[in-house]
């Protein structure tokens, strides 16, 4: 019992540690900063290049932007569109009414955030645990 | 007699007159004319959703404006279909109750530029809100609308931004969802109207 909670504990404190540099991981190797849009239809964006002046913003004339940019992970990127006017950016055609919603970095920080410093509670509740029952046990003998 | 006839001249002129700068478009159009996006930015995620839908007319004759834009709740997503239930359930934006999000009034004045400011009142969760808007208005003759690959009529593209804050629309932010959901909400908005009549 008091081995198992031992490495329970071990266990949930190295999770605490690995987790953050698992989110590392993926947003440095897997992120990528996007500018998602929902993109117009063929003849909308057609019409935008008709309407456009010097002034317009080169987002629009491929879609709406959703949001500000953002830091996106694990997604296809395949679909990244590099407009020739600023090939600076990237942009990312989500159509939200088929459902999709392409993972943020910062979710993935946040939720690594919590897993580590709840695993890390858990590891040193058992730490706790496992000094109190070998303490117990030394007094019995 | 004479003066009846002048009189009946210069109403039928009168009323040609207004017909001939009367300038109504109708915004329930096909969803790829339309392009709405919300967005919430927090800590823990930024949410963003579009819709594709809106019902509507706009009257931009002159000395005689009027407005009257709706956006079905339902066709609100967000990208995640619980996300999208709690959205629409009485917590939230109750759309059993009030199924459509509303702008509406009279004022829109032209101030240069192909911007519009127009002024009514937001109805969300049958609460109103007066709201002022700055529209960029672009009117789309029938041959240019044809040469994009639109139907060759009159049009009309209406693009804005603005914020909308919940507790405006008695909606407070539980604190369970506060990491997630902001109150206040940026939305954009990219509208084509065709017209309807002269």
């Amino acid at each position: 019992m008091k081995n198992l909670v031992l490495l329970l504990a071990i266990l949930d404190l190295a999770i605490a540690l690995a987790v953050p540099g698992v989110a590392w991981i993926v947003d440095s190797q897997m992120g990528t900063e996007v500018q998602m849009i929902a993109p117009h239809a063929k003849e909308v964006a057609a019409m935008e290049r008709l309407l456009a002046d010097e002034n317009t913003p080169v987002v629009s004339l491929y879609g709406e932007p959703l949001g500000e940019p953002v830091r996106l992970v694990l997604f296809d990127d395949s679909k990244l569109v590099v407009p020739e006017e600023n090939p600076k950016l990237r942009l990312l055609p989500v159509d939200k009414q088929s459902g999709e919603n392409p993972l943020q970095a910062k979710t993935v920080w946040f939720a690594a955030k919590w897993a580590s410093i709840i695993s890390a509670i858990f590891g040193l509740a058992g730490i706790g645990l496992w000094l109190f029952l070998r303490s117990r046990r030394n007094n019995a003998a | 007699m004479k003066t009846m006839l002048s009189l009946a001249i210069a109403i039928f002129a009168i009323t040609t007159l207004s017909d001939a700068n009367a300038q109504t478009y109708d915004f329930k159009v096909d969803s790829k004319f339309v392009n709405i996006t919300f967005e919430s930015k927090m800590d823990l995620e930024d949410i963003v959703g579009t819709s594709r839908t809106v019902t509507g007319t706009a009257k931009l004759t002159k000395g005689a404006t009027s407005f009257d834009i709706s956006v079905p709740i339902d066709s609100m997503m967000t990208g995640i279909e619980v996300r999208d239930d709690h959205m629409r359930n009485e917590y939230w934006l109750n759309a059993a109750k009030y199924p459509n999000i509303r702008f509406y009034g009279q004022s829109i004045k032209e101030i240069g530029g192909g911007v519009y400011e127009v002024a009514g009142k937001f109805v969300m969760r049958g609460v109103e809100k007066p709201l002022t808007v700055k529209v960029n208005v672009a009117k789309i003759p029938a041959d240019k609308a044809g040469a994009a690959g639109m139907e060759k009529v009159n049009w009309v593209r209406l693009r804005a931004s603005f914020k909308i804050k919940l507790s405006d629309h008695g909606l407070k932010v539980p604190e369970m969802a506060a990491a997630k959901v902001a109150d206040e909400w940026n939305v954009s908005i990219s509208i084509f109207g065709k017209e309807v009549s002269k």
